[in-house]
């Protein structure tokens, strides 16, 4: 089993105030898309209760959540397989979470993605997919764009030795409270 | 091979169909479901209402969908009432039907496990039965679908089904998987007492049926 970071992958060293879970197959997402909307939206009524201005809060949490959740259950390669979304929220700092399995092609994108956005490239790489027909990673470049995420994956295989082609991804986008409160 | 044929009436059966369904639609062609919206630029295709069960020993082998209203050719078609009514032509026909009833047959899905024993023309075929496709309906509706040109020649055709072609499909993100330029899509219209065989229209349901009986033109590939 070999693990690999992409993008900025560090976690926060406060002790997290709250860190709530939640998991389902990436099938139940196919076969409902609403729910990643009403998952995201759950989890941003959890959280915004330890913001002051709850209604801001709500809105930048969902609205991450939502695009996390989406990547998530549609590039899961195995849609039996769960998709996990947590949030941790460390005082400055919320860090929400998405894990999922998927394969290689879609490693190979998103690693693409999250080394460009480490490099500061978000406004240049939402420019460039804007105007293409292949809009991957858009709601990822966004995040960083509008809410200043940092942005990073860990990326574990799944079944080991030089054949892998299955990979468990996690991905996380750190946001300063502030930003969450639009202060 | 002997199979139950009946529509989804519980909670469960239609989580059954849909479960299948999006399995095979995702897997082949990126798409996702919702029943509250629909965007085919992002590739969410909006839920039948109703669906029908194939069932071999309680097992679902395969299915089939149908739209009650809001019909997918109406909604994405792009075909306006003078194109519905100029395929139907017939003075007859346009006086016993109302180009603004319709139903559309959709998500035909049948289970990798039966797949060869021409089940997809059976469930079909089944589908047209009129205690499915004119179920709660206080006069009979018009049935259309959209689909490649292959599913028309291949699956309808030899199943003793004639659409009517009405025009060509839209191109949208949504069937970037599924259509080419080869075998393009096309919207369709069946006249059910014209375009669909007594055996099958009058199919009663539910009921256990023998696909080969009901498919005397084909043998099993």
């Amino acid at each position: 089993m070999t693990t690999r970071t992409s993008g900025v992958f560090e976690e926060g060293t406060a002790p997290p105030l709250t860190s709530p879970s939640i998991a389902m197959p990436a099938m139940d997402f196919v076969v409902q898309w609403n729910r990643c909307g009403i998952t995201a939206d759950y989890l941003a009524d959890y959280l915004a209760y330890a913001f002051e201005r709850r209604d801001v809060a709500r809105s930048v949490i969902t609205t991450a959540a939502n695009e996390l959740l989406e990547n998530a259950a549609k590039f899961s390669s195995d849609k039996k397989a769960p998709v996990r979304i947590a949030a941790r929220l460390r005082g400055d700092v919320l860090e929400l979470e998405v894990e999922n399995v998927a394969d290689a092609d879609h490693v190979d994108a998103l690693t693409s993605v999250l080394d460009a956005l480490s490099r500061g490239e978000a406004s240049s790489l939402f420019a460039s997919r804007i105007e293409s027909p292949e809009r991957g990673g858009l709601g990822l470049i966004i995040l960083a764009r509008d809410y200043d995420a940092q942005l990073g994956a860990r990326i574990v295989s799944v079944n080991g030795g030089s054949l892998d082609k299955t990979f468990s991804v996690t991905v996380r986008a750190s946001i300063a409270a502030d930003e969450v409160e639009q202060r | 091979m002997r199979f139950e044929v009946r529509m989804a009436r519980s909670r469960e059966d239609v989580a059954r169909c849909q479960y299948a369904i999006a399995e095979v639609y995702n897997r082949q062609y990126g798409v996702v479901f919702s029943e509250d919206r629909s965007d085919l630029e992002a590739k969410i295709e909006p839920w039948p209402h109703r669906f029908l069960m194939v069932l071999h020993d309680g097992d679902l082998a395969a299915t089939v969908g149908l739209y009650l209203r809001n019909t997918y050719v109406e909604r994405y078609g792009q075909v306006e009432r003078a194109d519905f009514e100029r395929t139907l032509g017939d003075e007859h026909i346009t006086d016993m039907y109302d180009v603004g009833r319709l139903r559309e047959i959709t998500k035909l899905v049948v289970k990798p496990e039966y797949r060869g024993q021409n089940l997809s023309r059976f469930t079909i075929g089944c589908g047209h039965s009129r205690y499915f496709c004119q179920t709660e309906a206080d006069a009979p509706y018009l049935i259309t679908f959209c689909g490649k040109r292959s599913i028309a020649t291949h699956i309808y055709e030899p199943t003793g089904l004639t659409p009517r072609c009405v025009k060509p499909f839209p191109v949208y993100k949504v069937h970037e998987l599924y259509r080419s330029p080869e075998d393009p899509m096309d919207s369709y219209l069946l006249v059910p007492e014209a375009d669909i065989p007594p055996r099958w229209y009058g199919l009663e349901l539910p009921g256990e049926y023998e696909a080969a009986e009901l498919l005397p033109m084909e043998t099993a590939s």
